[in-house]
């Protein structure tokens, strides 16, 4: 196992920028997501990493070696790619196998070593079967089965599970997370899906349109994301923006909103002028009829124990808000909404920079 | 579905009269695709007047002498002479006695034909080799003007290949390659190989990249991927292509014509020019066309199962 670096990683494709000097560390054992919309680079990058693609600058470093120019098979990582590529004219042992007989590996060791993989797996049965007819899921245990028999460096999955049913992909999230503890394997996972990657990661990186937007825990970016696109890609739904121009400076603690005065998180820097956002999670959203902040219920979607209020403010600024099921709300109703002070986030609307507040700080201090 | 509750129409499966039509219409065909075919061959087991008598005989005794005499060349002699010799050791020099006849030697029929599976192996073996390196290149490199390439590779076909028969056949004088076999396999492979590289490229495009990646990353090289997994995956497309190929190759005539006469002619050429006394010898020519059409019926049918497997067996989910 070992540390993956990537140093201001650039990639373009003629004219074209993919890769936007990245730069991050995989900590020796991490499950580090690398998440964004599609074709936000997240392919581009971990094929940097896997050397399938060479990297227009930038350095990679694996443990201490630098393997920016170094070919794919010289590299010891192992790849899953999303739609699995199982080799297809040979059986599932074969298919396992394959990256031992490239080592000439003696046989009754390729022969342990696949049977331990099939065995953690849970595929032992269909060691002699072909691919052709194996379900998808089984198929995706084929190809870790082929990554971690190698006992590679690190793991990198290029959306593993983006092909499985919904159900399944469930249960792989699962496998896969109690798979990275057993092994304690580097691991760096390509996904879209925020759940998949706030269910597993350790560390997610959140990508966009080439350049790693933040880096950190899940709840650090669903706490605190670092820009309004990670604020309005994770959660679901997600962050509420609202918009609003104005001043804040060092130690406010209020913003003028839609009329109100709504309490926030102590501004800790210099500060900021002109467009401002006010980012609230929808849980963080309280009907309270006497709260200055007017809006007119919309619609409301039952989830079970929650549910989704949709509300236009004054101005018309779109909310959703998601509290229990048991408190009722209808169509056309005017209401009063509170947010919860100390968990809102504030960003410079020209920049998209969430500003520095006391919600920061805390989190620095522990 | 089940029959016995559903009467609604399928719009995938054929209704029985519309079956019904399709059968007729193939077996029409097959009939008509197929009278000229069992004619020949029926011509090449009669005896040369039957084979020119009229109205043609359908019903008549076989007879091998078609065979014999593609095989043999045989000189007339006088009777005294033949009572003199003795009797006939083989079934064809029997044949050739009850003509007044001597077997003098073999024909060039068997030469010929073996010039035939030389330069039309040959050449679809070239044509595949380079057809499955250029189309691998094509579809997994950038090559510089890409598009361009190809499609001069394509223009090449653009013009029947005999619209140059003139500056081939000076070329070839000048070069040496008249009536050789490699002048024969090059040519052949030339009009071949545009052919080879445009079917394969479709093929090979239709092979995941990712699986010569997994192997690159399993630790093998690009060139050890390539041939254990992308030719194992392209075994469709290559017999199908090398089946295109052979055909050309074995069935071309004009070209023959023109650059062989001896050493390298192959059989089109050389079966027209089986001559009798008197005229043609038709159950020889029939005999030669017959025989001719076995190799590629062969190759065919040993291919077959090759030619209809799936390409990627579903092992990829698209
Ligand atoms: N080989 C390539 N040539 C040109 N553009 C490419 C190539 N590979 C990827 N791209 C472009 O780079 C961008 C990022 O692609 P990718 O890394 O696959 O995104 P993601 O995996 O995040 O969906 C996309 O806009 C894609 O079109
Ligand atoms: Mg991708």
């Amino acid at each position: 196992m070992a540390e993956i670096r990537v140093e201001n990683l650039h990639k373009a494709f003629a004219s074209f920028t993919a890769v936007r000097d990245s730069t991050f560390t995989v900590r020796n054992g991490d499950f580090f997501c690398l998440l964004g919309p599609s074709g936000c680079g997240k392919t581009t990058t971990l094929r940097m990493i896997a050397g399938l693609e060479l990297p227009t600058s930038g350095r990679i470093l694996l443990g201490d070696e630098d393997v920016t120019f170094k070919q794919a098979s010289a590299r010891d990582i192992a790849f899953v790619f999303q739609l699995f590529a199982l080799y297809p004219h040979m059986n599932v042992r074969a298919n396992i196998s394959y990256p031992l007989r490239s080592q000439g590996m003696a046989r009754n060791e390729v022969k342990r070593r696949v049977e331990e993989a099939a065995k953690t797996l849970r595929i032992t049965h269909l060691l002699d079967h072909p691919v052709s007819g194996l379900s998808s899921g089984d198929r995706q245990r084929v190809a870790l089965g082929r990554a971690i028999v190698r006992e590679p460096l690190a793991f990198l999955m290029d959306e593993p599970l983006g092909a499985l049913d919904a159900e399944f992909r469930e249960l792989m999230c699962g496998e896969l997370r109690a798979l990275h503890d057993r092994l304690g394997a580097t691991t760096v996972y390509v996904t879209h899906d925020q759940l998949e990657a706030m269910s597993m990661a350790d560390t997610i990186a959140v990508m966009n349109q080439g350049v790693i937007e933040q880096l950190g825990s899940p709840q650090e970016i669903y706490d605190r994301p670092a820009t309004l696109f990670v604020a309005d890609f994770i959660g679901s739904p997600p962050m509420n923006l609202l918009r609003f121009e104005g001043r804040v400076g060092r130690g406010d603690r209020n913003v003028r909103l839609g009329g109100a005065d709504v309490a926030v998180p102590e501004v800790h820097e210099e500060g900021a002028g002109g467009a401002l956002v006010l980012g609230v999670r929808p849980e963080h959203v309280r009907l309270q009829d006497d709260a200055p902040y007017r809006a007119r219920v919309i619609d409301s979607e039952y989830l079970g124990t929650t549910q989704i209020v949709t509300l236009a403010g004054i101005d018309g600024t779109g909310i959703k808000a998601r509290m229990p099921s048991d408190i009722a709300v209808r169509a056309g109703d005017h209401v009063g909404l509170s947010f919860h002070a100390e968990k809102l986030s504030l960003f410079d609307g020209g920049s998209g920079r969430a500003i520095r507040t006391r919600l920061h700080t805390e989190a620095a201090h522990g | 579905m089940s029959r016995g509750i559903s009467h609604a129409h399928s719009i995938v499966e054929p209704g029985p009269l519309s079956r019904n039509i399709a059968g007729i219409i193939v077996i029409v065909y097959a009939v008509v695709a197929l009278v000229p075919l069992a004619w020949i061959f029926l011509t090449s087991i009669k005896t040369p007047p039957d084979s020119i008598s009229y109205p043609p005989k359908v019903i008549f005794d076989p007879s091998l002498e078609g065979y014999c005499n593609l095989f043999t060349t045989r000189s007339r002699q006088t009777a005294e002479y033949l009572e003199t010799l003795a009797p006939p050791s083989g079934l064809c020099e029997k044949i050739a006695r009850d003509r007044n006849m001597v077997i003098v030697g073999p024909s060039n029929y068997a030469p010929r034909f073996l010039n035939s599976l030389i330069i039309a192996f040959g050449s679809t073996a070239l044509s595949v080799l380079l057809g499955t390196a250029a189309a691998y290149g094509f579809s997994r490199f950038k090559v510089p003007l890409k598009d361009d390439l190809l499609f001069f590779i394509l223009s090449t076909r653009m013009m029947p290949p005999i619209a140059v028969a003139i500056p081939i056949f000076l070329m070839y004088r000048e070069l040496g390659l008249s009536d050789t076999k490699l002048g024969m396999i090059l040519l052949y492979t030339a009009v071949n190989v545009s052919l080879a590289v445009w079917l394969l490229k479709g093929f090979i495009d239709e092979i995941p990249r990712e699986y010569e990646e997994a192997a690159m990353i399993d630790g093998y090289t690009r060139l050890q991927a390539f041939f254990r997994v992308v030719l194992p995956q392209a075994t469709t497309g290559i017999v199908a292509t090398a089946i295109f190929c052979l055909i050309f190759a074995w069935n071309e005539y004009a070209f023959a014509v023109l650059l062989t006469s001896g050493e390298a002619q192959t059989a089109p050429p050389f079966i027209p020019t089986i001559i009798g006394e008197g005229g043609q010898d038709w159950p020889a020519v029939a005999a030669g066309t017959t025989l001719f059409l076995v190799p590629i019926l062969v190759f065919t049918v040993l291919l077959r199962k090759q030619l209809l497997r799936g390409i990627t067996f579903g092992a990829v989910r698209k």
